[in-house]
């Protein structure tokens, strides 16, 4: 490893990390459930829920705990939506892409 | 060509073991990406041009083996943007191949979340770049410390 190649790697880091910033907004958080880009629910997070969404040829057990939500279970082959767990920031993203479900944290 | 089709060969097989490791280490989505041991000693032993054909066919075939559509839809974005970056890194010649794969796994993983975006119609992709853009800059050191391994040893 040279020090250009240090430089190069010290540049990305900072790239990776440059959607951290950004502005802190105070309003009042809600998740959005997406299928092909359609919006099906919007949930306020305040209170704890369990339900299933029948997306694009699948389901996914949706959980809302302690104002944050995820997946709890789906039957797509991959899982990577369940392994991402609990999200409740605003801006977290959870995607099934086999399902095309996507749960996003907004806020107003 | 036969040492493309070996290679092509070989980034399969590298594909399919590591298709049978755990991911228990890395967060969902990220991957070590062993496969880029190929593409990165291509580039440096053959050319650009083999790493390309290398590249593509790998991706192609491993799509049928093992996805779907969207599989091949997202590692092509990833694939190809990660050997741009790879390519353009190679031709300054200020950079060891460490550097190069440092860059390719973080491009690789940036594709990727550009084609979220466009798949899912989402900015909000972006913000998975501080996880899986720090993961790509690490595995591709490993990944870059291996290939560089491997070059001195074929030459």
């Amino acid at each position: 490893m040279t020090r250009n190649d240090l430089i190069l790697i010290a540049v990305l880091m900072i790239l990776s990390l440059m959607p951290l910033v950004q502005s802190f907004d105070s309003g009042k958080k809600f998740a959005v459930v997406k299928v092909r880009g359609v919006i099906v629910r919007e949930i306020d997070l305040t209170a704890d829920e369990t339900f299933t969404i029948n997306a694009g040829g699948g389901e996914n057990v949706i959980v809302i705990r302690g104002g944050a939500i995820g997946v709890a279970a789906a039957d797509c082959p991959d899982k990577i939506c369940v392994r991402r767990g609990l999200i409740g920031n605003v801006g977290e993203v959870i995607a099934c892409v086999p399902h095309e479900l996507l749960i996003e944290i907004a806020s107003d | 060509m036969t040492a493309d089709a070996l290679l092509i060969s070989l980034s399969l097989i590298l594909f399919a073991v590591e298709g049978l490791i755990p991911p228990l280490l890395l967060p969902p989505g990220a991957k070590v990406g062993l496969a880029n041991v190929v593409t990165l000693v291509a580039l440096y032993l053959l050319t650009a041009v083999d790493a390309l054909i290398i590249l593509s066919v790998r991706i192609f075939l491993s799509g049928l083996f093992a996805g779907s559509p969207t599989v091949i839809l997202f590692s092509v974005s990833g694939g190809l943007m990660s050997l741009a970056a790879m390519i353009l890194l190679k031709r300054t010649e200020k950079f060891s191949i460490v550097g190069m794969s440092a860059a390719g796994g973080f491009f690789h993983n940036l594709g990727q979340i550009c084609a979220a975006s466009l798949f899912m119609s989402s900015p909000k992709f972006i913000f998975y770049l501080p996880v899986l853009g720090t993961c790509g800059i690490f595995v591709g050191v490993l990944i870059g410390l291996l290939a560089a391994e491997i070059v001195q040893r074929l030459k």
